[in-house]
């Protein structure tokens, strides 16, 4: 589930928890260490407060001789100036005027406002065991219950206090003062001084403060979160979803597209290597549709051929059937007359016509096929040469005006001297050109044939151009006579191979040949290009 | 009244051997070289029978037999169609007129076109 997460809310879940705990306890750690420093304040001020009233007392107790000796008289008589009174009166004037309790206390207390509250007998007791000299503190409550710091400093006997305090030199001895003797040795624990600090500010203070740090968190973890949803917005979604978003449409087929992103960050680099990928795939898909579409075009050019092997099966089979078929019917039908013992010349000579007629035309027509496979074997067997095609073409017309004599046609020639040479093999090119004159000749009663060769751009343009029956077909159909064993019509001599030969011929050499006519008695012209190849361009080539 | 039979058949041969065949027989035949010349014969004077050949001019014999087979003046006239081509070629016209009777030439003898012409023109 969590994988199906946004980014930006992902990352949130991580920063804003590990934001919490680190100001957490960074805040604590302050608000502690504050804490600690206002205590040591206090405590400091206490022990200054401590300090002096132990050094008054120290020093009231050095001066008593003189304080209690009248100086003219020499006699001496307590003055109620010694360290206890003196040390009572500072405290009770001090802790009226402040807010600090200042008092000395003891255990074994003469004067009864200085009885030690219940702090106090625990730490005066914890001094008279350990006789430690170094002072101590702690925290308690007042009566009001206001938290306060503690701070004792203890006091021990020494050399001065004897007078007062020490060993009596007989039962009951009185000091100055007028009290008992107790009999202390230097040393022992005598009392302390005692302060008590309001600390109940402190409290305060750490309250508002934990509330402004509380704010401050609060603030920097929002600002924060905030912070990081719009960086990841803006460097990271963004760039993202342009990228995510031109994923989607290449997806879709539409390869053109490409991320628009220039930054020099890791989205640009992304976005660089993703056009990269985005061209590389369309130039490849381009390559796979023309390779696609040539082998469409290829498996098209098959399956014509295909139907061309049908058509030409079929073409063949009547070909041969057909005058099969008369041939029979016409010994059949001879052979009964025969039986029936009749004669009739004019019918024998029907038969006799149409036996002679069939075995030519089967005779042609195998021999056709036969030319055509070797044809076909040997297609690649072309022997060019460079030649001027008008040497060749006078040739033709020479061998084949005896022929057109014959039938008392003219053959008219325009064939331009100078015409660029064409690399041709001479053999397939002088029976292209002599089926051409001759089916000119064959299809045309009276009048003339023209023939002539014209340069046309890059070929050389050959054409025959005769008076005869025409052709009846619709031009769209033309191209049908080049078509094996297609004849207009049946009953016209030859077997409709030659211009199929012509074709095949041509098309090796990179030519071309069609047909044009008017129609039916109009004439027809046949035409055939040939490319002019530059020798230099074809040493080019070659090397 | 003597029997009309049409004979579309582009060879003359053919022509030469379907008049020796049918010698003797009472039969009014007309003798059309192309499709053309068939359209116009027809239109003139109806015939009983069409032998058609398959291999014409311009229209082939089997445009033009679905052609009148096409129009109902002359859909019921009976067909044989006597090509050299394969009868195999050819099935779908059976299924135009299931009793178009087709010859192929290879087969053709004087004593079976009599056969099926005799019988089309009893029906």
């Amino acid at each position: 589930m969590f994988a199906k997460i946004k980014l930006a809310t992902k990352l949130l879940c991580f920063i804003a928890p590990i934001m919490i705990v680190v100001m957490g306890v960074v805040f604590t750690w302050i608000i502690k260490k504050e804490e600690k420093f206002i205590r040591k304040e206090i405590t400091s001020k206490a022990e200054i407060l401590a300090q002096q009233l132990e050094i008054i007392r120290q020093y009231i107790a050095e001066k008593q001789d003189i304080i209690n000796t009248d100086p003219e008289s020499g006699n001496v008589t307590f003055k109620h100036l010694n360290p206890a009174k003196v040390g009572a009166a500072i405290s009770k004037k001090f802790t009226e005027s402040t807010n600090f309790v200042m008092k000395q206390t003891s255990l074994e207390y003469r004067n009864p406002e200085n009885a030690p509250d219940e702090f106090e007998v625990k730490m005066l007791r914890q001094f008279k065991t350990t006789r430690d000299t170094e002072p101590t503190w702690g925290e308690d409550v007042d009566k009001e219950g206001n938290k306060t710091i503690r701070y004792i400093l203890p006091l021990y006997i020494k050399e001065e206090c004897l007078p007062c305090h020490g060993k009596p030199s007989y039962e009951g001895e009185l000091d100055i003062t007028g009290y008992e003797k107790e009999g202390y040795e230097i040393g022992e624990l005598r009392g302390a001084i005692s302060i008590a600090a309001p600390a109940s500010h402190l409290d305060t203070i750490i309250k508002t403060n934990s509330v402004i740090l509380l704010i401050i968190g609060i603030v920097t973890t929002i600002s924060v979160i905030f912070l990081t949803y719009l960086l990841i917005r803006k460097f990271i979604r963004v760039p993202l979803s342009h990228t995510v978003a031109a994923t989607n449409v290449i997806a879709e087929g539409d390869l053109t597209r490409r991320v628009d992103i220039r930054s020099g960050d890791e989205f640009g680099e992304l976005a660089e290597s993703f056009n990269t990928m985005a061209q590389s795939i369309e130039e490849k898909t381009r390559e796979l549709k023309e390779t696609t579409h040539n082998l469409e075009i290829a498996n098209e050019e098959l399956r014509g051929l295909d139907k061309v092997k049908d058509n030409i099966i079929r073409d063949v089979s009547h070909e041969l059937k057909s005058p099969l078929a008369q041939l029979r019917l016409a010994l059949e039908l001879w052979g009964e007359g025969i039986k029936d013992g009749k004669k009739d010349k004019d019918k024998e000579e029907l038969f006799d016509g149409i036996i002679k007629d069939n075995i030519k035309r089967l005779n042609k027509t195998i021999e056709s096929i036969l030319e055509l496979t070797s044809l076909e074997f040997g297609r690649d067997d072309y022997d060019k040469e460079s030649i001027q095609l008008r040497d060749l073409v006078i040739r033709v017309i020479k061998s084949s005006t005896l022929l057109a004599r014959e039938k008392g046609l003219t053959i008219k020639s325009v064939l331009p001297e100078k015409l660029p040479n064409v690399t041709v093999d001479k053999q397939g090119i002088t029976r292209v050109v002599t089926n051409l004159v001759d089916n000119a000749i064959k299809y045309t009663d009276k009048g003339e044939i023209l023939v002539s060769l014209q340069q046309k751009n890059s070929g050389l343009e050959f054409l025959v151009k005769d008076s005869g029956i025409g052709i009846n077909i619709p031009q769209e159909h033309h191209h049908k006579l080049f078509d094996r064993f297609y004849q207009e019509n049946v009953a016209t001599p030859g077997t409709g191979i030659g211009l199929s030969i012509c074709k095949t011929i041509l098309e090796a050499h990179g030519g071309k040949i069609w047909v044009e006519s008017e129609g039916k008695d109009k004439g027809s012209t046949f035409k055939f290009i040939l490319p002019i190849i530059n020798e230099k361009e074809s040493l080019v080539t070659d090397s | 009244m003597n029997k009309k039979i049409m004979i579309v058949e582009d060879e003359k041969a053919y022509h030469d051997l379907y008049r020796i065949m049918f010698e003797g027989k009472d039969y009014d035949i007309n003798y059309a070289y192309d499709g053309d010349e068939a359209m116009q014969a027809l239109e003139q004077n109806k015939p009983d029978l069409i032998i058609l050949d398959m291999l014409l001019d311009m229209v082939t014999g089997d445009t033009f037999f679905l052609h009148i087979k096409g129009m109902p003046k002359y859909a019921d006239i009976p067909v044989i169609i006597i090509s050299a081509f394969s009868k195999k070629q050819y099935k779908n016209l059976k299924k135009i007129d299931p009793n178009l009777v087709y010859i192929e030439k290879t087969y053709l003898t004087k004593e079976k076109l009599l056969e099926e012409v005799e019988g089309k023109l009893l029906e």
